[in-house]
């Protein structure tokens, strides 16, 4: 549902004015248009907040009474703060066992730059603004999301990363990914990935299976149960490579 | 977004309210008509537009106004188009500025100066007067606070300007 096709441009307008009012702490009249584009962009923001947590409610709000918009962006800015204290505990558990296995830019984004989101993570007047690059790639795509809920689906990606690495001895980890790249720890790109398609590569030879996608995505499930039970997430979250595998083994570009 | 914003301020506009206005601002000797009132309103969402602002709720025009109307240097024939002057030169400060200063710290600051260094000389209030209060809150200078903008300029000035004491001992000594 498109928001601005569902409130009046008068009645988000009317929600971000008060919105304005407590960031200048009605000490001043006016913002620039930057500043009000930022203040209306986090009323949508929390309003959209609230409309993904809830189904019909939403909709039976009448917002002719004038409580509508005010209303929904209320408990959407209550969740945004609820959704970050829930990611901060998930945090604090996440680095109980963290291991970057090395690699500076997974240590540099997960132990230095998480920590500074939390610090400067603006969930009343800038709820849409993840602050952070987050330059250690995840396998999900994160153009799409932003806000909290970029740094929800970060810290879940790592967390599934950090389940399936972590059920690995450290050094078998370590050597993996220097028989990849001896500089990896200097590198940019996704350690998991480089270790997955490690271990998918021998399950492939021992199994003498053709590297497509199918066969890659049994195996995958096989090991995943074995270690882990039904764990539907890691299963999607690790097979969104696969693809990518088949294509560099076509190519030429993956020597099994 | 912005298209939106600017039809809902448009379809919001307050009418200025002469007739309070006037009955304060009469006993300065100034007035407006509801054209001139109209004329303000006007020129208010033009100065908005040309200096990239919007303004949420209620308008810093009247604030302007009572800040203003007891100044010497207004009369009724400048009266209007002063107005006009100094809401441009206010939304333009604030973001030169950068929005560090409030409406009041601004206002009175404006007022103060456009009252004595500036002699209601509008080009110096902006060109020069703010132009360096402007550069000295960029640079961090905050002490304009403690007063809400009064009494600031005379630590920025850079112009030596006379003393009011040694200026009338001059004076005794010309005649």
């Amino acid at each position: 549902m498109n928001i601005t096709e569902y409130y009046t441009p008068k009645e988000l307008f009317e929600v971000t004015a008060k919105l304005a009012g407590k960031y200048t702490g009605h000490e001043s009249t006016s913002v620039t248009y930057e500043k009000g584009r930022q203040l209306m962009e986090a009323v949508l923001y929390c309003i959209s907040e609230y409309e993904r947590e809830e189904t019909s409610e939403i909709c039976v709000l009448d917002s002719k009474a004038g409580t509508g918009a005010e209303y929904v962006y209320r408990k959407g800015y209550e969740l945004v703060v609820r959704k970050t204290k829930k990611m901060l505990g998930l945090y604090h558990l996440l680095l109980k066992k963290f291991n970057a296995y090395g690699n500076h830019n997974y240590s540099d984004t997960v132990l230095l730059g998480i920590p500074e989101f939390f610090r400067r993570y603006d969930a009343r007047f800038e709820p849409q603004n993840h602050i952070l690059t987050l330059d250690y790639p995840v396998l999900v795509p994160m153009e799409e999301v932003r806000g909290i809920d970029a740094i929800e689906q970060y810290l879940c990606a790592i967390r599934l990363e950090q389940r399936f690495m972590g059920a690995f001895p450290e050094e078998d980890v370590r050597r993996a990914l220097k028989e990849y790249d001896p500089g990896y720890e200097g590198q940019f790109y996704n350690i998991c990935k480089i270790l997955l398609k490690n271990v998918l590569g021998r399950m492939l030879t021992e199994a003498k299976a053709e590297p497509d996608t199918q066969n890659m995505g049994l195996l995958l499930s096989r090991l995943i149960d074995r270690r882990w039970g039904r764990d539907e997430l890691m299963y999607r979250y690790l097979s969104i490579p696969l693809g990518g595998f088949e294509t560099e083994y076509r190519e030429g570009l993956w020597k099994i | 977004m912005e298209e939106q914003w600017l039809s809902v301020l448009a379809a919001q506009a307050e009418e200025l309210n002469v007739q309070e206005l006037n009955a304060y601002t009469g006993q300065y000797g100034l007035t407006l008509s509801r054209e001139d009132g109209e004329l303000l309103m006007q020129e208010h969402k033009n100065a908005l537009v040309r200096q990239k602002r919007i303004e949420f709720g209620e308008s810093i025009l009247p604030k302007l106004i009572y800040t203003f109307c007891d100044s010497d240097y207004l009369c009724q024939d400048n009266y209007v188009e002063t107005l006009i002057g100094l809401q441009e030169i206010f939304f333009r400060y604030k973001n030169e500025m950068s929005d560090e200063i409030t409406d009041d710290e601004l206002l009175h600051f404006m007022k103060e100066q456009f009252d004595t260094v500036c002699a209601g000389d509008l080009d110096y209030l902006s060109g020069t007067c703010l132009e360096v209060f402007a550069q000295a809150v960029r640079a961090g200078y905050r002490d304009y606070r403690k007063t809400e903008g009064r009494s600031s300029y005379g630590e920025l000035d850079e112009v030596t300007r006379w003393d009011r004491e040694l200026y009338l001992e001059a004076l005794k000594d010309l005649f």
